[in-house]
Order: C-alpha cells, then sequence, then structure tokens
C-alpha cells in the first residue's frame, strides 16, 4: 500500500480506505443485489473497454464473461489495492487477450481467403493504456467539482499550487489539500491496474 | 514521492509539474486522452440475466450433479493409468487450439516422447464438501527433466475456499520473458483446458466446473510466446499428476 503522496510522515494516514465506497466494501461478500448494482454501474466502463478492441458481439461476450469471473473471484477483491473500476478493467484485459488468442489459425486463413483483414491483437501494454486513460476520465469526473478544477489546472495546464491559487482565488493551502485527496482518490481509481 | 520536507515547507512552490514520477506520468497520461476514452456505450440490454442465468447454473449444477467434482469421495478416486515416461508434448505436428470460453478445451491427439524423473511442483487442489474441508487432490510433478523445465523448486499450499481451488505455489519466480500459461491435460493427451496465462502474483484459480481431476490429472505449465497462436506450444517448464489424497 503506497501511504499518501503528500502528507508528511508524521501526519500521514493509511489511505487504504481513501475512496472506498459502500459497494466496493460490501462486494466480496455481496449478495445478487450486489452484483446488480455493480453490473449498473460499471457494465458500461467494460463494455465501452471492450469496443475499443472489439466489435459489439464480442464486446457482449467478452463483458459477460468479465462479469461472471469477478463475481466467481469476488473474495479476491481487495478494496485497499484500489476500486472495483481497475479491478474489472483488469479482468476485461485479460478477457479481451484470451478473446484474441481464441483466434485460430483457421479462423484467420478464412480471413484472408475472405480478403478480410483479421483484428489486430492489441498488446497487454496497450490494453492497460486504454484502460488507464478511461479510468482516469472517470476518476476525475467523481472528484468534487472544486477538486476537478484544481486536478484540471494541475494535469492539463501543468500549474503550480502557487498558480491555480493566483488563477482560482483559491487559499493556497486548500489548493495543496484538494489536490493531495484528489491524488489520494485517483490512486485509488487507477489502483489494480496502476500497479 | 515528494517529500515531507517539500510539504512542510509552505512557501515552496510546489506544482504538479515537479519531478515526482508518479504525477508525472499521470500529468502525462492525462495529456494523452482522446475524445474515444471519454466515450462510453451501453451494453445490449439482457446482459445482466445471462449473466445471472450462468451464475445460476454454477449453483443449480454442482447442487444436483453427483459428478460435480466437489462431491468427489478421496476414497471413491480410482487410480490413474498413466505413463510417466510419456511426459513431453510434441506439438510440432498437431497443436491445440483456444475455445474462447474461460474453458477451453482441445481434443486431439498428442505425440509424446519419453523424459525421466524429477520433484519440481507440487499443487493443492482443494475441495470444500459439506463435512469435509481437506483437500482431496494433490499432484506432485515426477517429470522435470523436461527440455526447457523451470529449475525452481516449489511446495504445494491447500486453500479451502467454498469452490474447488487449484494453488501453486513456487519456489522462485517463473520466467517472465514470455507469458506463462496454465493447463489441464488427460494423462493420454486426448483433450486439455487452458486455465489461461497465469499473471503476475497470480497462484490461485478457480478449477473449472465440469472438469473431473480424475479426468483431467496433468497440471501442466507452459512458455507461451506472444506470437498469436493459441495453441500449446509444446515448451512445458513444469508438469504435475493430480493424486487423491
Amino acid at each position: 500500500m503506497k501511504m499518501a503522496l503528500l502528507a508528511p510522515p508524521d501526519t500521514r494516514q493509511d489511505d487504504a480506505s481513501v475512496g472506498v465506497t459502500p459497494l466496493e466494501s460490501a462486494f466480496s461478500a455481496g449478495d445478487d443485489q450486489v452484483l446488480h448494482q455493480v453490473y449498473e454501474q460499471y457494465s458500461s466502463l467494460v463494455y465501452s473497454l471492450c469496443r475499443r478492441s472489439v466489435d459489439d458481439a464480442p464486446a457482449s461476450d467478452i463483458t459477460q464473461e468479465v462479469f461472471i469471473a469477478a463475481w466467481r473471484n469476488r473474495q479476491r477483491y481487495d478494496p485497499s489495492r484500489g476500486g472495483l473500476a481497475p479491478w474489472l478493467a483488469g479482468i476485461t484485459r485479460n478477457k479481451i487477450i484470451d478473446h484474441f488468442r481464441s483466434s485460430t489459425r483457421e479462423d484467420r486463413r478464412v480471413d484472408r481467403v475472405k480478403n478480410t483483414p483479421a483484428p489486430t491483437e492489441p498488446t497487454e501494454a496497450q490494453l492497460d493504456l486504454v484502460g488507464l486513460r478511461m479510468l482516469l476520465v472517470d476518476a476525475i469526473d467523481e472528484l468534487p467539482e472544486r477538486s476537478q478544477i484544481v486536478i484540471s489546472m494541475a494535469f492539463f495546464d501543468e500549474l503550480t499550487h502557487v498558480e491555480i491559487a493566483a488563477r482560482t482565488g483559491i487559499p493556497l493551502g486548500t489548493v495543496k489539500s484538494d489536490i493531495r485527496r484528489s491524488l489520494e482518490r485517483l490512486r485509488h481509481g487507477l489502483g489494480y491496474l496502476h500497479g | 514521492m515528494i517529500s515531507g520536507e517539500a510539504w512542510n515547507d509552505s512557501d515552496t512552490d510546489w506544482g504538479i509539474s515537479m519531478d515526482d514520477p508518479e504525477l508525472k506520468e499521470w500529468a502525462s497520461l492525462s495529456h494523452s486522452i482522446t475524445e474515444a476514452d471519454r466515450v462510453r456505450h451501453t451494453p445490449p440490454s439482457g446482459l445482466l440475466d445471462n449473466i445471472l442465468a450462468a451464475l445460476e447454473d454454477d449453483a443449480s449444477g454442482s447442487a444436483t450433479d453427483p459428478g460435480a467434482s466437489r462431491e468427489t469421495d478421496a476414497a471413491s478416486v480410482t487410480p490413474r493409468n498413466t505413463d510417466e515416461s510419456k511426459t513431453v508434448i510434441d506439438l510440432d505436428q498437431q497443436r491445440f487450439r483456444r475455445a474462447p470460453s474461460a474453458i477451453r478445451h482441445r481434443r486431439r491427439q498428442l505425440l509424446l516422447t519419453g523424459v525421466a524423473a524429477g520433484l519440481a511442483l507440487v499443487v493443492g487442489l482443494s475441495f470444500l464438501s459439506d463435512d469435509d474441508a481437506t483437500p482431496t487432490f494433490v499432484a506432485e510433478a515426477t517429470n522435470n527433466e523436461l527440455p526447457e523445465a523451470f529449475g525452481g523448486a516449489a511446495t504445494a499450499i491447500v486453500s479451502v475456499d467454498d469452490s474447488p481451488t487449484l494453488v501453486l505455489t513456487f519456489s522462485e519466480e517463473l520466467p517472465s520473458e514470455d507469458p506463462v500459461e496454465l493447463w489441464l491435460i488427460k494423462p493420454d493427451l486426448s483433450d486439455m483446458v487452458s486455465l489461461g496465462v497465469i499473471q503476475p502474483g497470480e497462484t490461485q484459480w478457480d478449477w473449472p466446473t465440469g472438469i473431473d481431476p480424475n479426468e483431467y490429472s496433468l497440471v501442466d505449465l507452459s512458455i507461451e510466446p506472444d506470437d498469436g497462436d493459441p495453441t500449446h506450444s509444446g515448451r512445458s517448464i513444469l508438469r504435475g499428476e493430480l493424486k487423491s489424497t
């Protein structure tokens, strides 16, 4: 478990619980109702991740496999290591790779005969990069509005604390604490997949 | 990582663009975000029903199938007639392909060549039944003279879960140059099932539903180059046979 990035050692808090949602806490011991909620919340992310690599039909199949695998292995999910989103994204990555590897040589020959280019198998690194970008988008969107502004100015505009404070009128200390809390939440939102 | 001194200095003009590797990485990542990364598709309707149905099948299958592996009685396990001198798969003439589902079977004949013995791998396979939480199968590899044998020793751990579980523990890191895939193989090599590429740190797998450990008794690890070929490479590095305890 990484410690909080910005807090000094004597004031750091264990960030294991930062960003952990009640749904994430309930997942490993959850019932069917929890599965419904998890699907409701994350199926779009999983399906959209699949659609970055495959068409809608295989994307549906892979999404189904992801949630089945996730539910069967829900005891392995540890909220202190990251959110459900990156955990599911990691499973999705593996299922996408499995999907491509399931293509037989015969399939490829058929594709060649049909003069249809066979889909290019994405690498694990490519899938991780797409997943991380999508998770980062979601994680920033889920921050409080003021934190979204601050972290976006820091990330996208590469402004310093002082510059952000000057431009927004937010006190410098508040800018720093907003960034610290935001990074903790982002770390949770990208955990598992970010490593 | 940002130092405590930098944080404690209230005058420090510390910003995201400074030298913290993680922050720089995330800032860089944010710069690479495209419009496509913001697009979210809605899955087709009915998908959740399919998922629930599949999971319901799991539950009903284990509860009603008397032959389900979780109910296997250790005393009823019959010895397998396995020629342990035949352990190297020659896949040059016939390769096995993966099926798209989580459980992938291969049903083609494999050619064998002889190999000698050497302890390398111990596998714990545990089944939790209603009245007995002890493992019923353990595999000890006796054929470590595979052409590309993994040099490290391995020990068994047995985990008891609420479903059959396969557990591998290694004394040394697995080769990292190429992916290592986990297979369950019939001793006569007439069929094999892939449990997938072993991820870093992964040591435990759900035993696939419908797979009888009496039949798929060889646990095999193979080097699988990232060449786009989903079939067994023939480059086994470890193999052990499940035996009733």
